[in-house]
């Protein structure tokens, strides 16, 4: 069994297949697995020679055996890769103790939001290749050259979920050590050492020469073998043909230093052939394998970042629609704008992990959280820390979390530990445990610590490396059980030093109740992180708290030579003394509005607010104000870009009033007509329809923003369930027209009453008609004239 | 470096006639140029390929079936081999103004316009190196992009495979064939062995009827 030998000897794989096939006549641009098909002597050829070169494990002609790309032939994706272990079954009949290896590569394709193809989707075409390779008769799969951290996560799982085959993995990293798309060599690591795949690594994109330093680097952080298979140097063009740099022996003599890191399995990518392996096996099989001891440390990650927790770090609490109004109202309209937005506040205010909640009363927390994490994750370079008690979001969540997440939370409730730490183990995300079961949170400092045991003992029976496990010893509220807090704080010193796990806290809800309560807040924060909090959850806005870390990280000696905190306060008179504001000139809102302040419309609303109420002051100030700008629009004096800044500087303004609405609940709702905007289903252009979108709500419209790419289905659904009578619809490709053609027919057909505007770069008077429109707008002006002469 | 040619672009797609633009917008486009440059990491992958025509056919070194289009056969009437190009600023830029969308919409929109001057200027850039390295008697012809007069947004698809660009500048497409990283090109570009035009003519776009810029007597720049 191969799965024995990984990570115990060294292991050899083969080089190239896509240069040895180029070299035996396949054309540029012509899939290289229909081989399989028309010339299995060749591939097996090929098999044969690495064999002989002493690869002892070859990989099948399957990098691209996709249902994307062999649905375009006249085969399935299962006959292609049946013949492709066939084949090499037949090459590896005289060579003992060899194996066979699936190879995938990416489906080049993008997964959503940013592409078009959903994670599920990904996984079903994934899983279709896995199977049908087990069930040839594959010995391993070698998940490849992958760029995308998402893709590759979607990859493993329908490997582990569907076979019983080892898996490994590997990378392409540039020279600035990130994929193409971002991803980190750590987060890597941390992801697929946390699924649980036998080995790891890096192949592709540079010869051994520039991967060095990365490898090296991978060399510090992996715990499990590792796998490295680089490209024989760079590709250099001449003429109409391609070459690589560097010989076999150079290549050896590089891969020898990469033997001596404790790197176990060895082979080749493009521009290599057998002559390179051959060297290579020769050059190191004498070096015996030792894998570097690298210590263990806490870790999650999203795909281009890794935090490790071997300093305070900040997990930001506000994304958690709970006691607060406004992200309540943005959720009721699924409006993931205001969510990603919360978000890149936080981001700025230092925060380190992002918490992330999306339980509401009578909505389903199981969509909402997904559709959250989908957005946010898109959004920002933080890891998350994904917070439910309902354990169906939780699961899906975390299944289509990119990186490795922390779960908010276990406890020592049977029930939940049963139910969550499964979900832990097989996704290989760290775990919160919260120190109370069955009876409560219990008084004591030792009962709660007993508690904490019984999880991380719980956690690591289950198999979840005791680095993954965090507990929160919880945070009373002092004005409340003022003789309890004390007894949180005395739990997490003998968590940290009896159980030697990480911990987090909730910090404000300790002063629930009281007044100033961020002084309370910063003070209890630096007392519990004397105690050994590692991760207080807090708001990062909250300067107080912050520069209690930063105080905190300087006294401990954790910022060495204080240089983050002169950094961050060296230009600042007295930090939390500050008061913001208050130095803008005194600007009425309808200058600020047709000047495009937005900092200065939000004042001057603020101040009109002492005196006027809310509906008057849209009415008298800010609808004329947004009148004379479209009337300056439409007469060429002021162009598209002045547009959307007086459209933001009032979407200041009412953002001031929508809160002073939603929060006095006053009778001044102001009833807005609902729109429906979308891009079309298989466009993935969506600025345009992002500017009309602000400017319409500027225009008193709700605005329900389906996104890009949006199944005409998807449009008739929102139409029906938001009972809206005015869609907008807008597409940049020609090619994508039908498609706005097909969501028009729908909606025809299922709700006639709804009128249809439609708008894009490639869109005209004509085509609006053709595609049966009931309006073509030229803009974004134009679309609110059209939206607001309709008596709906 | 931000030419005039580069910012009068930007300043064409935002909306801004060019006598109308004051030095504050100006100026706005220039930082928008630096906070795009700390995103973008601009790959680009071309090679020289064999071409033959064949009635309303041109096909292409290694494609079995050749692909249909006056358009091209008229622009490689005098090449034996052409040049096919992908070129993408990576998928940060992307990201950036995705999320510049959510909190400074102008920013956004600027930002992705100097995008698609900046990917453009990227060709150019390899336009020249290629010209430099031609022989006495070899000229090119103008850059020619799917999606433009009768060549199909497919025909993407056939040239990201011939230069493998996924894995060598990280380039794909969605199933719709539109390119992703969005703010990336791919052509074809023909040696020829005489002097061509290579000024673009607006006969060959989709949108010459409607065309704000032709209307106000100013060209597109694509």
């Amino acid at each position: 069994m191969v799965c024995n030998k990984i990570g115990k000897e060294r292991l050899y794989f083969d080089g190239a297949m896509g240069t040895m096939l180029q070299n035996r006549g396949l054309k540029l641009g012509e899939i290289p697995e229909l081989y399989n098909m028309t010339h299995p002597e060749i591939i097996e050829g090929i098999h044969k020679e690495y064999l002989e070169a002493g690869a002892q494990i070859i990989s099948t002609n399957t990098f691209g055996a996709n249902r994307y790309k062999i649905n375009k032939t006249d085969y399935t994706v299962e006959e292609i890769i049946t013949r492709a272990i066939e084949i090499a079954k037949r090459a590896k009949v005289d060579y003992e103790d060899t194996y066979i290896a699936l190879d995938v590569g990416s489906t080049g394709k993008v997964l959503k939001p940013i592409g078009d193809v959903s994670f599920e989707e990904a996984y079903e075409v994934f899983k279709e290749q896995m199977v049908a390779g087990e069930k040839a008769g594959a010995d391993v799969i070698l998940i490849e050259t992958f760029t995308d951290l998402y893709e590759l996560k979607a990859a493993v799982l329908a490997a582990k979920e569907n076979t019983n085959l080892p898996i490994l993995c590997t990378m392409s990293f540039e020279e600035n050590g990130r994929t193409f798309f971002g991803t980190s060599l750590e987060s890597m690591v941390l992801m697929l050492e946390g699924l649980g795949v036998n080995a790891l690594g890096i192949n592709c994109s540079l010869g051994p020469k520039q991967l060095e330093p990365i490898v090296r680097k991978l060399a510090k952080i992996a715990h499990i073998p590792m796998m490295l298979q680089p490209n024989a140097g760079l590709p250099i063009m001449e003429g109409e043909s391609v070459y690589y740099d560097i010989t076999p022996e150079e290549f050896a003599d590089l891969m020898i230093e990469f033997a001596h890191l404790g790197v176990s399995i060895l082979g080749g990518c493009c521009g290599t052939n057998p002559d390179f392996i051959k060297a290579t096996v020769d050059k190191t099989k004498d070096i015996p394998l030792e894998r570097p001891k690298n210590p263990k440390i806490s870790g999650i990650c999203s795909a281009a970042k890794a935090v490790y927790f071997d300093d305070i770090r900040v997990i930001g609490e506000r994304l958690n629609p709970t006691g607060k109004k406004a992200l309540q109202a943005a959720l009721r309209l699924e409006d993931m704008d205001f969510v990603v937005r919360e978000a890149l506040q936080q981001v700025d205010q230092g925060a380190h992990i992002l918490d992330i909640n999306m339980g509401m009363p009578d909505m389903d927390e199981v969509s909402l959280l997904k559709k959250a994490v989908m957005e946010v994750q898109s959004a920002i370079n933080l890891p998350l820390q994904i917070d439910s008690s309902n354990v169906e979001a939780l699961e899906q969540a975390v299944r289509i979390y990119n990186g490795k997440p922390l779960i908010n939370s276990v406890n020592g409730k049977k029930e939940s530990l049963e139910s969550i730490l499964p979900i832990a183990k097989k996704y290989g995300a760290a775990i919160l445990g919260l120190a109370l079961d069955e009876r409560g949170i219990p008084e004591t400092a030792e009962e709660r610590l007993e508690i904490a045991e019984k999880i991380v003992k719980k956690a690591l029976e289950m198999g979840i490396p005791k680095e993954d496990i965090f507990i929160d010893c919880l945070v009373v509220t002092a004005s409340a059980q003022q003789t309890l807090v004390k007894e949180t704080l005395k739990a997490v010193r003998l968590v940290k030093e009896k159980l030697e796990v990480k911990t987090v806290l909730g910090v404000s809800n300790v002063s629930f109740g009281l007044p100033q309560r961020p002084v309370i807040n910063r003070n209890m924060l630096a007392m519990a992180m004397m105690q050994g909090l590692d991760a207080p959850i807090m708001n990062p806005g909250d300067q107080g708290m912050m520069e209690a870390v930063a105080s905190y990280r300087v006294l401990m000696g954790l910022d060495e030579d204080s240089k983050e905190y002169i950094e961050q306060y060296g230009n600042v008179a007295s930090p939390s003394t500050t008061i913001a504001g208050n130095d803008t000139k005194e600007i009425d809102v309808q200058t600020a509005i047709m000047k495009g302040l937005k900092e200065e419309a939000k004042e001057a609303t603020l101040r009109l607010l002492e005196s006027v109420e809310p509906l008057e002051i849209i009415e008298k100030h800010i609808v004329p104000a947004l009148n004379e700008v479209g009337k300056l629009y439409e007469n060429q004096i002021i162009f598209l870009p002045q547009l959307i800044k007086s459209a933001e500087g009032a979407k200041s303004a009412f953002d001031v009033l929508r809160t002073k609405i939603t929060t006095e609940k006053s009778e001044d709702q102001v009833e807005k007509t609902k729109v429906i905007l979308a891009t079309v289903f298989g466009d993935i252009h969506d600025i345009g329809k992002n500017i009309v979108k602000v400017i319409m709500e500027n225009y008193n419209f709700d605005v329900i923003d389906l996104g890009k790419d949006v199944p005409k289905e998807a449009v008739l659904e929102a139409v029906r369930k938001w009972n809206v009578k005015i869609v907008g619809l807008s597409a940049l490709m020609t090619t994508t027209v039908s498609s706005m053609k097909d969501t028009i027919e729908l909606l025809r057909k299922e709700t006639p009453e709804v009128k249809v505007i439609v708008g894009g770069a490639v869109l005209t008077e004509e085509l609006a008609e053709y595609v049966g429109a009931d309006f073509y707008a030229k803009d974004a002006m134009e679309t609110v004239r059209i939206a607001s002469h309709m008596n709906v | 470096m931000i030419t005039e040619n580069m910012m009068n672009d930007v300043l064409r797609y935002i909306g801004i006639p060019k006598d109308k633009a004051d030095e504050q917008i100006k100026e706005k486009v220039e930082e928008s140029f630096k906070v795009l440059h700390q995103v973008a990491t601009p790959k680009i992958a071309y090679q020289k390929i064999k071409v033959a025509l064949e009635g309303d056919k041109v096909i292409l070194q290694g494609m079995p079936n050749g692909l249909q289009s006056r358009d091209l056969v008229k622009l490689l009437k005098n090449s034996k081999s052409c040049f096919i190009m992908a070129a993408t600023l990576g998928i940060e830029v992307d990201r950036k103004i995705a999320n510049l969308q959510k909190i400074d919409m102008l920013q956004a929109m600027i930002i992705d316009a100097c995008a698609s001057v900046l990917i453009d200027d990227v060709c150019d850039q390899a336009e020249i190196e290629i010209m430099n390295r031609l022989e006495a008697g070899q000229y090119l012809t103008m850059r020619f992009s799917p999606g433009y007069g009768d060549v199909p947004l497919e025909f993407s698809e056939e040239i990201l495979d011939m230069l493998m660009a996924q894995k060598r500048i990280g380039l794909t497409l969605t199933k719709t064939h539109i390119l992703l990283p969005t703010k990336s090109i791919t052509a074809l570009i023909g040696l020829s062995n005489q002097k061509e035009n290579r000024q673009k003519s607006c006969g060959h776009c989709n949108l010459v009827k409607t065309c704000i810029y032709r209307r106000r007597g100013e060209r597109c720049g694509l």
